[in-house]
């Protein structure tokens, strides 16, 4: 079973709230993934129409809510939103995102480095997403975040693990869970990073704007037992070539 | 008071004060409560977490925290997000 | 903190392993640990030229065709521990002195105009007679002389470590001899080294502490040397992922004939020692292999590009040693008796580049 920051997750499928078209919608999609993890953001209400309050159709006894950073530019921005979340009564976790660049969403490293140093010493349990950089991601638990969510394809994109390689090499040498987050677009993508090593997944867009939303968040969710199952049993590996015995490395010389 | 709005000195001058509620300027009456504000805008204040002057308000002070004048007011939710 | 299975258990992942395993280990992209029991096991003798092919492979792709080339400098041959393999046992009557600074640059000047810029400070683990201080003093004047530093001397705390890491040493060997817990408990009669849960954790210490490097190894000749491979994997699995910034060696050191007739328990051949460096270098692709002159000149040449990745080269054991040839008290014979120069003649020959530094001590910032 996954465990993060002492906490045990039987679903490897993490679930996001935005972009459903109702909340409805949101809660049957996500009821129906089995995922017992949701991240969901901080905005400011809206006075013309203060009712309008989503996430109450979701038990917080069934789902963990991981606030995120969303919409921080800078550390300061994203530590902000982070004591804001915490104020919200629902404990220390937290998604950190850091993007400065409007365009593309991409995580800014420095920033979500630094932001995580504090954060950690706050006592949040941080989750940073962040880019598929191998050694950002030892940085990023070195200073005690909880987890790891580096991005697959940028965000919103559904292109699928672009950063594998890199991915790899995060899943081979991370001591914390590693959390595939971002790009995800079919649950063909997230079988990949489960059959990769990675200990969960994060999927929002895919499943929110999909034809048929609660079918699809089934689909992931299969998808990602299928490829836990796969990682666990053991693929068979590629196979490289393991040439015989060629004259230069003929081994006359032992005694 | 906003140094740039002009107002003649009434009734509501007096009895009322400025504060600044995400980014809106409201009148609320000297001594209002934090819950009774948010019931006025129609805000379950169980549903909402509320940042005063940058500082950050426990549920349990909802029922006793006075608005000072001038406050600013940031009333946040969970939305959806990834 | 790291621990070790115990022997018997790690018996139980080499015993079950078949043909069909090895040639599967071979095949591997990535191997685990399981890979590695089969790449030691009995099976594995048949491959041994496949095992060799793809060790060779393997380090030429990630250190290219080099060959690191570095002398021993031994210091001292005093020693409080009374280990029953070792030259420098307290008990043997053994001629024994420690270098007093002046001697010890000496020496280390002899190296340096034999061509060295890679020296390892060796010496037995008195700390009355050698401790911090010494090698603070030595280090920060070898520093402007050489480009890398390593020692071989007692394990220290880590702020020891940390200290001697500002002076310029920037890595440490330190050999468990053999992570066989009962064996080590029975070769190590008396003195500090009777501590083999201390001896265990340095490495994590010396990577704490921020060397760049750590080496681990084991005394081939105590106990089974196909699970001594077995736990040097682990060691170095583990050490990966808790210490990512810190480079790691593992050196093979088949027991030598010593002062105080003690004989190997168990017997490793030519042909085990180099399954045990292919499993190694196939198990660990990034790992630093190390090939002393405990090994003759013949197998050392036969070894370039199979999978070491670093010799010693004109070594002498005992304290002393390179400035006067008569000395006596090394700590073990060598088996390789070439100078620097045939042994970097014969690396060239082999179509490698002997490298005499890859680092300079002095870009270090203190």
């Amino acid at each position: 079973m996954l465990t993060i920051a002492g906490r045990t997750f039987r679903s490897r499928l993490f679930g996001g709230t935005g972009k459903f078209s109702s909340s409805r919608v949101m809660k049957e999609a996500l009821d129906a993934s089995g995922c017992e993890m949701v991240t969901v953001a901080l905005r400011r209400i809206d006075l013309d129409n203060p009712e309008d309050d989503i996430m109450s159709v979701l038990d917080r006894k069934k789902y963990l809510f991981l606030p995120n950073t969303s919409g921080a530019r800078d550390a300061d921005e994203a530590i902000r939103l982070a004591r804001l979340a915490r104020a919200s009564g629902g404990g220390d976790w937290l998604k950190l995102e850091v993007t400065p660049d409007p365009r593309t969403l991409l995580p800014d490293p420095v920033e979500t480095l630094k932001a995580t140093e504090i954060l950690v010493k706050e006592g949040f349990i941080v989750l940073p997403y962040m880019n598929a950089d191998p050694i950002l991601a030892l940085r990023l638990q070195d200073a005690g975040a909880a987890a790891v969510m580096p991005l697959g394809s940028p965000i919103g994109t559904n292109q699928g693990i672009m950063t594998a390689f890199q991915i790899e090499i995060i899943i081979n040498q991370a001591r914390v869970p590693v959390v595939v987050d971002a790009g995800l677009g079919a649950p063909s993508h997230a079988a990949q990073a489960m059959e990769m090593g990675a200990d969960a997944v994060l999927v929002n867009t895919a499943i929110a704007v999909a034809g048929d939303p609660v079918r699809i968040a089934r689909a992931f969710a299969m998808a990602v037992e299928a490829g836990r199952d796969a990682f666990e049993a053991g693929l068979g590996e590629k196979r490289v070539d393991a040439s015989a015995s060629s004259p230069e490395t003929g081994l006359d010389f032992l005694r | 008071m906003s140094p740039w709005v002009w107002r003649p000195a009434t009734f509501e001058t007096v009895f009322y004060m400025e504060i600044i509620c995400n980014g809106e300027v409201k009148n609320i009456q000297p001594g209002t409560k934090l819950v009774a504000f948010l019931e006025n805008l129609g805000v379950k204040p169980d549903t909402v977490f509320v940042e005063c002057d940058g500082v950050i308000l426990q549920k349990k002070e909802y029922d006793t925290f006075v608005l000072p004048e001038n406050a600013r007011l940031e009333l946040i939710r969970f939305v959806g997000g990834g | 903190m790291f621990t070790i299975p115990d022997f018997a258990d790690l018996q139980l992942l080499i015993k079950g392993c078949s043909a069909a395993d090895v040639e599967q280990a071979l095949h591997n992209e990535k191997s685990d640990i399981h890979d590695l029991a089969a790449l030691l096991s009995p099976a594995a003798e048949a491959f041994l030229p496949q095992l060799a092919a793809r060790s060779a492979a393997i380090t030429v792709r990630r250190f290219g065709r080099t060959i690191q080339i570095y002398a021993p400098l031994y210091l001292s041959s005093f020693c409080t521990n009374r280990c029953a393999y070792c030259g420098f046992s307290a008990e043997n009557k053994i001629e024994r002195r420690v270098l007093s600074i002046d001697e010890a640059m000496h020496e280390a000047e002899i190296l340096h105009s034999r061509g060295f810029e890679h020296i390892l400070l060796v010496s037995g683990e008195a700390p009355g007679k050698l401790g911090v201080e010494y090698l603070e003093e030595i280090a920060s004047k070898l520093r402007p002389r050489f480009a890398a530093i390593s020692i071989e001397v007692q394990p220290l705390d880590e702020d020891e470590y940390a200290r001697l890491f500002k002076a310029g040493i920037t890595s440490v060997a330190v050999y468990q001899e053999t992570y066989d817990r009962k064996i080590y408990d029975q070769v190590h009669l008396s003195g500090k080294k009777c501590d083999f849960d201390y001896r265990l954790a340095t490495p994590s210490r010396v990577a704490a502490a921020g060397m760049r490097e750590v080496g681990i190894g084991a005394l081939l000749g105590l106990s089974d040397w196909r699970l001594e491979g077995l736990a040097l994997g682990l060691h170095l699995a583990w050490l990966r992922k808790h210490y990512w910034r810190t480079a790691l060696t593992v050196s093979f050191p088949r027991l030598r004939p010593a002062e105080g007739d003690f004989q190997p328990l168990v017997k490793v051949g030519e042909a085990q020692l180099s399954q045990l460096i292919f499993a190694l270098r196939i198990f660990d692709p990034d790992v630093g292999l190390l090939l002393s002159t405990r090994e003759e000149a013949r197998y050392r040449d036969g070894m370039i590009g199979l999978g070491p990745t670093r010799y010693s080269a004109g070594s002498c054991t005992a304290p002393g040693g390179y400035g006067d040839a008569e000395i006596s008290g090394e700590q073990f014979s060598v088996g390789d008796h070439r100078s620097m120069q045939e042994v970097c003649s014969d690396i060239c020959h082999k179509g490698y580049d002997p490298v005499r530094k890859d680092w300079d001590a002095t870009f270090q910032e203190n």
